[in-house]
Order: C-alpha cells, then sequence, then structure tokens
C-alpha cells in the first residue's frame, strides 16, 4: 500500500493506543513495509515476530526505518554492517555463569564499546526478570544510559510488572518460540521502543496543543448545557491532567473552539474542579471561524509552524478539514471514552519525554506583546534593548547541556543555519575534541526568562573557525538580539579553538530563510545556491557587543 | 460462533501469509510454502492474542492446518 494518510491514522488510534496490543488488531492495520535508516537489533533471542508489528507502530509515528536482525550472538561483538540505530535485545538469563557485579561490569563494558563503535541512538532493553540480580543489572544500564550520548533504555521491567506471569513462557515453550518474553511483552516493548523511545530521536516534535472544547475537554455542549451543566468525567479530568501536565513541561496549550467567548470565560472562571487551568492556556482561539484560521493564528502567535501542533477533537470532520489545510499536523481523536483520549496523548509519538521541553515558555511568550509594545515606544534600537534589559549567558562546551544541544540542532526550523541536525553523539563530539567546541546561549530579559535560546557548533580549519551550525529558537528571534549573540558566541569559539577568522556553513531548506537572510546582511554577501559558506569579515567580530545588552560567560 | 471463529482464522491466514484464504478454508501448511516457522509463530500468536487461548509446545508442533487452529479455539470454547 502507499502512504498512510491522515484518514489512516484516525482510523489506526483505537488500535495502536489500547491498553494493550492485540496483534491481530494490529495485523489488519497493513501497513506499508519497512523502509529506511536501519535500526540493527544485536541479540541473543527471538525478536522476528517484533517486525511486522513495527512497521504500523513507525508509520504512525511518521518515521520511516527498516529493520536487520543480527545473528544470535551473547557476545555482543560490533556489528561490521551500517546502521542508523542499534537495540541492544538480549535474554540475561543467558549470563548465568557470571555474577551479578561481573554481569553489569561487563554489559557496560560492551555498551561503551558500541557507543564508541557508530553513531545514532543506542537503545538497550533492560531486564525484565523480577529479582536483585536483574534490579542491580538495570541500576548499571541506567547509569550507563544517564551519561552516554543518544543511549536510552527500553525499560522491559516497567512493561513486565503489570503483565506479571504473562510476560513469560516456561522454558520447553521458549525451546520453540526462541524467547522466554511472551507476545505480550513483546508487543508492548515495540510499542514503547517506538513511541517512547525512537520517536525522541526521529519523529517530528510536537510543541503545541490545539484542544477543543465540548465533548472534547468535557462532556456536553457549552452552549446548550451552560458552563455548570457541562460534565467532568472521569475520563475528561484525566485527560484535562495530562493536558496541565504537558504544559506545566512547556508544550503549548491552545483552546480552538466554536463557541462565544463570553461563554469559555465564564466556563474556565466558574469551574474550578476543571484541572486545567486557564493560567496554563498560551492562545485562546474561540470563535465561529475555521478552526484552521484558529490554528495559523496560534501558529503565528507562537512563531511556530502549524505542523508543529498536535489537534485533539471530537469532530473528525474537523480534524479532517485542519489536517487538509495544515499537512503534517498531528491528529488525536477525542472519542466518547476520555479515559481513552487521555492514554493516547500520553503515549502520543513527538511529545518530548520527562519535560524536556522548556517550562517557561508560556510565560516567554505572553511576555512578547510587552516587547512588542516597548520596541513601539523606543526612538531606536538601543533604547529598545535598553529598555529590554536583555541578558545573554554563554557556556563554552557545556557537557551537562548536551541533551538541550541537540534539541536546539534537531528542532529550530527558522534559524537553523546549515540545518546539519546533529545527534548527542556528534554533539559529543563537538563538547569533547580539542579543535572543536560548542557555545550554548541562554537569555532573560526583564519580562521574562528565555531559558536556552541558541547554540553554536565550531571546529578549526586552516587557522579559522567553521561554524558548522548555528541555531537560535524562535522564542528569542524577533528581539534583535541576533547580532548580539552570534558576535559574542563567535568570538569565544574563536578564543576557544584559537582562530583567527570566521566563516559560516549554511544550506537552504524549506524554513530556514530568516537564518539565511540574517546571514547575507551580517557578512555582507549574499546566499547563493542550495549549500555553501560564508567568510565573516574581521571588524564584523572585531566589533564590541551592543552595550545595552549585559553580556555574561558562565565560567567568568 | 463457528462461522466468525472460521472467518477470523482465514484473516490471521490471509493476512500472514500474504494471500487470500477463504473462510472454512482448509488450507495445510504443508501445501503453503509462505507458511514457515517464522510465519507458523506469528499465526499462533495471532490466535491467542484474538481467543484468549494458549499453546502448549507440543501443540505449536502439531499445528499443521487452519482445521487444527479451528479444533484448538473450539475444545478452549467448549472447556
Amino acid at each position: 500500500m502507499s502512504a498512510i494518510t491522515t484518514i489512516d491514522k484516525l482510523d489506526w488510534q483505537a488500535t495502536l493506543f489500547a491498553p494493550e496490543l492485540n496483534r491481530l488488531a494490529v495485523m489488519r492495520l497493513s501497513a506499508p513495509p519497512l523502509e529506511g535508516p536501519v535500526l540493527r537489533v544485536l541479540r541473543n533471542q527471538a525478536f522476528e515476530t517484533l517486525v511486522p508489528v513495527l512497521a504500523p507502530l513507525f508509520g504512525f509515528a511518521g518515521f520511516g526505518m527498516s529493520v536487520e536482525l543480527g545473528e544470535y550472538d551473547d557476545s555482543l561483538n560490533l556489528p561490521d554492517e551500517p546502521y542508523a540505530a542499534a537495540l541492544v535485545w538480549l535474554d540475561f538469563a543467558r549470563y548465568e555463569r557470571l555474577t551479578d557485579d561481573e554481569l553489569a561490569e561487563w554489559m557496560v563494558g560492551r555498551l561503551d564499546a558500541l557507543r564508541a563503535h557508530a553513531g545514532g541512538p543506542l537503545v538497550v532493553a533492560n531486564s525484565p526478570d523480577p529479582g536483585a540480580r536483574a534490579e542491580r543489572l538495570n541500576a548499571a544500564l541506567d547509569a550507563w544510559a544517564s551519561r552516554a550520548p543518544a543511549g536510552a533504555i527500553l525499560r522491559l521491567d516497567e512493561i513486565a510488572r503489570p503483565l506479571g506471569s504473562r510476560a513469560f513462557v516456561a522454558a520447553d515453550r521458549a525451546a520453540v518460540t526462541g524467547t522466554r518474553y511472551a507476545d505480550p511483552l513483546c508487543l508492548e516493548a515495540a510499542r514503547t521502543l517506538t513511541f517512547g523511545v525512537l520517536a525522541q530521536a526521529y519523529a517530528a516534535p510536537i510543541k503545541a496543543l490545539a484542544v477543543d472544547l465540548d465533548n472534547t475537554l468535557y462532556a456536553g455542549v457549552l452552549g446548550e448545557d451552560g458552563p455548570d451543566g457541562v460534565r467532568l468525567t472521569e475520563g475528561h479530568a484525566n485527560l484535562q491532567r495530562e493536558i496541565e501536565r504537558l504544559a506545566s513541561e512547556g508544550v503549548l496549550v491552545t483552546i480552538l473552539s466554536r463557541n462565544e467567548p463570553a461563554d469559555v470565560r465564564q466556563l474556565f472562571a466558574s469551574r474550578d474542579d476543571f484541572p486545567l487551568r486557564p493560567e496554563r492556556v498560551a492562545s485562546w482561539q474561540v470563535s465561529w471561524g475555521e478552526k484552521s484560521d484558529g490554528v495559523l493564528a496560534a501558529a503565528k502567535q507562537f512563531n511556530i509552524a502549524p505542523d508543529a501542533f498536535l489537534l485533539i477533537d471530537d469532530n473528525v470532520g474537523e480534524l479532517v478539514q485542519v489536517s487538509s489545510r495544515h499537512p503534517g499536523l498531528r491528529l488525536l481523536h477525542a472519542s466518547d471514552d476520555a479515559l481513552a483520549t487521555a492514554r493516547a496523548l500520553i503515549r502520543y509519538p513527538g511529545l518530548a519525554a520527562g519535560g524536556r521541553a522548556f517550562a517557561g515558555r508560556a510565560a516567554d511568550l505572553a511576555a512578547n506583546a510587552e516587547r512588542a509594545a516597548l520596541a513601539e515606544q523606543a526612538v531606536d534600537e538601543d533604547a529598545y534593548l535598553a529598555a529590554l534589559k536583555a541578558e545573554l549567558t554563554f557556556a563554552l562546551d557545556p557537557a551537562e547541556d548536551r541533551a538541550r544541544l541537540t534539541e536546539l540542532s534537531r528542532k529550530t526550523n527558522q534559524f537553523n543555519m546549515a540545518l546539519r541536525r546533529f545527534d548527542e553523539v556528534e554533539v559529543d563530539r563537538y563538547l569533547a575534541a580539542p579543535d572543536r567546541c560548542v557555545v550554548h546561549v541562554k537569555l532573560a530579559d526583564r519580562l521574562a526568562d528565555s531559558g536556552s535560546v541558541g547554540a553554536l557548533f565550531g571546529r578549526l580549519e586552516d587557522g579559522r573557525l567553521v561554524v558548522d551550525e548555528l541555531c537560535i529558537s524562535c522564542r528569542a528571534l524577533g528581539r534583535k538580539l541576533e547580532d548580539a549573540m552570534v558576535t559574542e558566541a563567535v568570538r569565544g569559539a574563536m578564543r576557544q579553538v584559537g582562530a583567527s577568522g570566521a566563516a559560516f556553513e549554511y544550506g537552504l531548506g524549506p524554513r530556514n530563510q530568516p537564518a539565511l537572510e540574517w546571514l547575507a546582511a551580517f557578512v555582507g554577501e549574499p546566499v547563493t545556491g542550495e549549500a555553501g559558506r560564508l567568510n565573516v569579515p574581521p571588524d564584523r567580530v572585531a566589533e564590541t557587543p551592543r552595550a545595552a545588552v549585559t553580556i555574561r560567560w558562565a565560567h567568568d | 460462533m463457528t462461522e466468525r471463529i472460521d472467518t477470523e482464522i482465514a484473516e490471521i491466514l490471509s493476512l500472514t501469509l500474504g494471500r487470500p484464504v477463504g473462510a472454512g478454508e482448509d488450507l495445510k501448511r504443508a501445501d503453503e510454502p509462505k507458511w514457515d516457522s517464522l510465519k507458523h509463530l506469528e499465526i499462533i500468536f495471532a490466535v491467542e492474542g484474538a481467543y484468549g487461548v494458549s499453546f502448549s509446545p507440543d501443540e505449536i508442533a502439531a499445528v499443521a492446518s487452519a482445521a487444527d487452529l479451528r479444533t484448538k479455539v473450539l475444545a478452549a470454547d467448549a472447556a
């Protein structure tokens, strides 16, 4: 079959977000074959029966990957074949001759060797077995993943716990199936691997939710039932709590509803039982107009593209209409079972796991109106910056910020100079190599803390700093700070690698025109072709950045 | 009930083997080149998940046709 359509995904939702995956139901989804970058499975047990389940999961998550299975290998040898990502799928019960400590030490050693051998996500399925030996091993794996670039754990222990005895099969059956892991454990492992682990690296990030009201956020119709008549069921409360949690972690929330604005204001003012509080809502798009226009307005307000939204709505027609106008926008159908909607939202691929998004994003956005007013009142740019009291904080090679630096490279679009899209392993190389460096930029002004907003990745080449990548978050754009930010970052990077000049690499993409226009103005030369390099005139980086901006280095 | 089981077993075989299988058709493993050991496990797991039955190792090895799958499901239903 051809590519998965929006309608397919809506049809697949109930199956792929079911409390427990059902193999026959998944088989019915008839996904296209697995194609794309290779996920290599390094294993000492069967994985074959998971492969057909991965096709619809990858398809729904929106990334293509193929799967290649290695030979059974207890010694976890380094594979000769190239791959984009690797999954270590070992039955640790086979290492009975090793003590608990020996097993943990050996595994970490092999994982370090694998990490050094190739880049890309390196995912390790931990031990689902109960007992102290598995706990000791899993703790060692967690510690490894917390320090290894692009290292991740597929937590089979957490999947196995609620399954109890259904997680495993008896030894005689394992001899036939090739693994002690029962099908319910394997199916859930496939889903968690895709939606929970690989999606963090490969799925397009969701930065905002657009949420309908009637029969989505509560049961009932506001215009008919009134603010006190709409019902908050247990399922709707769960859904609201999940939206509230995501908002607290920096996912922007828009209310997108065809209702009277006054009714909606009254609803949120009077229903203090609603877990989702109005102060968490960063944009109110309440009108009788098209919802696709509401998404566009919120996208402009947030300075992000419409395809970075997840739209949650009970009306399939409206879901399809909005998605036809904004291709790439993700959809979640709010069914009558709000618990199912909440469950799907918790797992939805593309939402950052573990609160990695910037929690202060909504407050920072809310300050934009006041910043715009300051810009209008100021007589010139310096006066505006002085009124803003912007403070830029720079850090050189901050290894502890590796995850955020990777996120900046992978998720920024408008101001991403070369579109290199580094993964954690590549970022680690810039952080660690003596002839390379990374400058991480944070921004605050008198109105709000914008947090981490910029990254420069550079290397020394023939005495010159070559900026391989320069990324600035959309949150920091529009404040006339780009020149000051980049000038100081380049100066710091030049000092760090001992360069006497600088040049920028660039690449033309569908959305990074703002970055290229800035570059052309900064270096005084046009940007031409699909990709290239432009030298920075020496006087540009010799200049002291604007006095109206406070510059600080983290180590000062 | 029997008709639904026949239809679903045919569907499982059809989806696994990638070719149409008619409801009630007694497809035999020996006659179907695509029904290899890996597909065999996928079929067994799909039947187990669909009907809440469990095949012993001996039963897994003994299944040689669509009729064997049907017999197992009906026996579990009767029990």
